[in-house]
């Protein structure tokens, strides 16, 4: 008979082949895990590690760094989704000192969230996004993100009268 | 290939889910900032009119939140403090942030068209943008939809703040006057915070109202005009010429009587704005050559003779005559003084004095000290004779009253002088030295305008004190 879920390891591996060891509770913040373990069954995942082919090694371990420290939180389901949507748009302050990471590490997170269905995790690098851009002129947003000014000169005339609300009558 | 964010391509789907977590103000200008998030946001008016209601509760932009207390009819703060200077409302006709001057002012305090303060329902919008990621028809019919779910939940909430009133209409009060203010409970505290701005998006400036024929066709018999705020004014002319002509400090300046709210410093006046109908803008009512005080009933061509309705700005230009204009907006001012009733009130006291020293036993003691060659004119049948104010008497009165006062507080048990000084009677024997000084600062005023007869002019042509767009009014 399998051990207790709660004194379980399971070994994940990256997309370079490095493996990560962590409790079971720990992985099955992921959905995909935790349907993965649930399909294959204990057995299987004590003799193997889970390959987790589109996430590599730093990611992998700061997606599992999140996922130990919110290991006891409790699991949203995809019905939550909308109720929470009414909630604060705050972010935990841990969660804030987590996310400090470069541009290109949070969109990893972000995509790593996404593919291991780990709700809450994508919320907060969602959020952490919106924050970025939040309070931000359209200038300021493209200097942040890279993105470049492609408006025809119509458009930027139309953006401008958008724009008109401050203006003195 | 569209760019979006970085060097890291999102799905899709995380793009709309970072989009749902952005506030209104956010969503528009990201959407500003290229072709392929334009596309992929597709903002809608709504969009629009969500972002200029977040403005206007930015303190950046908007400038303040008053509250509006129902039950105790009181604003934080005051209509007379600066902050009002910089808050700025919304007007999701013309899509602009504008001075709360270019809107009825009474209006702006409706419970529905108020902004909402922190921790409210419809504050809590501009915290996140009700963006969804569908096609814009789909959007306008979700969107209707939830506006008509929040209209039935308001009706619920509403009926729970109309208790009060069915209450006082089936408990009337007893005088007109008596005040029922009562603190809201906490279920009414939930409602007003459910229902307070959540019609702001109807809200609309003077300037869409007139376009849409609230005062009817251009060159009209009624002009544009909408209540602005009341404003604490030291004299009636301080409204029209505001900070042109001397005024007392307020130690030095004496109370006005009043009959059923408390005697106070200064007259409450409202400010309204009008349309020029020849230069086309909003100024302060001042700034017209009709300034008789605007009522629901007022037509232009009841003015005799009849009046253009234009600012003096306009009226002054080629061909018209200037100087005649000078001389009737001069005449204006210098009415208030003259009309004004500082004389009355500086004789008002002495038919009172008479009757105590004359039936008073102590007043044997001062009465011909106090009253005999006193110079009196004939007063109405049956009233007693009223005592002359004239600039040549004024320090002869100063003398006897002098005398009579200190007779009243120094001489005359307690029980007698809380007879005696009371109410009206009270305020002109304390503050008898100010109302001398306002006589004489009316007298000084009139010799300067008489003096200066372009002075009223000149003021409203180069200091320009009536334009609202800035809420620049005093």
């Amino acid at each position: 008979m399998a051990a207790d879920k709660s004194s379980q390891r399971v070994t994940l591996a990256s997309n370079e082949g490095t493996h990560i060891e962590v409790d079971r509770v720990v992985a099955e913040r992921s959905m995909l895990i935790k349907n993965l373990i649930e399909d294959l069954g204990d057995d299987a995942i004590e003799s193997q590690p889970i390959p987790i082919p589109n996430v590599n090694d730093p990611v992998l371990r700061k997606v599992v760094e999140w996922c130990e420290h919110h290991r006891n939180d409790a699991q949203t389901s995809a019905d939550d989704d909308n109720d929470n949507r009414k909630k604060t748009t705050d972010i935990d302050e841990w969660d804030q000192k987590f996310m400090q990471v470069d541009q290109e590490m949070l969109f990893e997170i972000i995509l790593a969230a996404n593919y291991l269905d780990i709700k809450a995790l994508l919320d907060v690098g969602c959020k952490t996004v919106a924050n970025m851009i939040k309070g931000k002129s359209p200038e300021e947003i493209r200097k942040t993100f890279n993105i470049t000014n492609d408006f025809t000169p119509e458009e930027e005339e139309q953006i401008r009268r958008e724009n008109e609300w401050a203006e003195d009558r | 290939m569209a760019q979006f964010l970085a060097a890291v391509p999102l799905p899709t789907e995380v793009l709309q889910l970072i989009v749902r977590e952005l506030d209104p103000i956010a969503l528009i200008a990201l959407s500003q900032t290229s072709k392929a998030w334009r596309a992929f946001i597709r903002p809608i008016r709504h969009d629009f009119e969500q972002r200029l209601l977040a403005l206007e509760l930015h303190p950046d932009y908007g400038g303040l939140v008053p509250n509006w207390d129902e039950y105790y009819q009181k604003l934080t703060p005051p209509w007379d403090s600066p902050e009002w200077k910089t808050t700025k409302y919304a007007c999701c006709g013309c899509m602009k942030l504008l001075t709360h001057m270019m809107f009825d002012n009474h209006a702006i305090l409706r419970r529905h068209w108020r902004k909402p303060s922190v921790g409210s329902v419809e504050a809590n919008k501009a915290l996140r943008t009700d963006w969804e990621p569908f096609e814009p028809a789909l959007r306008w019919q979700r969107i209707q939809d939830r506006a008509r779910q929040a209209r039935e939940a308001q009706r619920r909430w509403r009926r729970i703040l109309d208790w009060r009133r069915d209450y006082l209409l089936t408990n009337p009060p007893t005088n007109r006057f008596e005040h029922r203010a009562l603190s809201p409970t906490a279920e009414e505290g939930d409602a007003f915070r459910r229902l307070i701005g959540t019609d702001r998006r109807r809200r609309r400036c003077v300037e869409c109202q007139r376009l849409s024929g609230r005062w009817g066709y251009p060159r009209r018999s009624r002009p544009a005009v909408a209540n602005s705020r009341q404003l604490k004014f030291q004299s009636v002319w301080e409204r029209f010429v505001p900070g042109l002509l001397e005024q007392l400090t307020p130690d030095r300046f004496p109370d006005y009587w009043r009959c059923i709210r408390e005697s106070s410093d200064g007259v409450y006046l409202t400010l309204r704005v009008a349309w020029c109908d020849e230069c086309c803008t909003w100024q302060e009512w001042a700034a017209f050559r009709d300034w008789r005080l605007y009522g629901p009933d007022y037509r232009a061509e009841d003015s005799f003779p009849p009046l253009e309705h234009v600012c003096v700005k306009c009226a002054v230009r080629p061909p018209r005559d200037q100087e005649a204009e000078a001389r009737r907006v001069q005449n204006r001012i210098l009415t208030f003084l003259r009309d004004s009733d500082t004389a009355w009130r500086l004789g008002f006291g002495w038919r009172w004095v008479r009757e105590d020293l004359n039936n008073q036993p102590d007043g044997d003691k001062i009465r011909t000290e106090v009253l005999d060659g006193l110079t009196l004119e004939k007063g109405r049948p049956g009233y007693l004779d009223q005592v002359v104010v004239e600039e040549s008497n004024i320090p002869d009165l100063r003398r006897r009253l002098l005398r009579y006062r200190d007779f009243v507080y120094n001489e005359v048990d307690e029980e007698t002088r809380n007879e005696l000084v009371s109410s009206w009677f009270k305020l002109w024997l304390d503050q008898y030295e100010r109302l001398e000084e306002v006589y004489f600062l009316q007298k000084r005023l009139i010799q300067k305008l008489e003096k200066e007869p372009k002075l009223i002019l000149n003021y409203m042509l180069e200091r320009d004190p009536y334009y609202v767009g800035r809420a620049s009014y005093r």
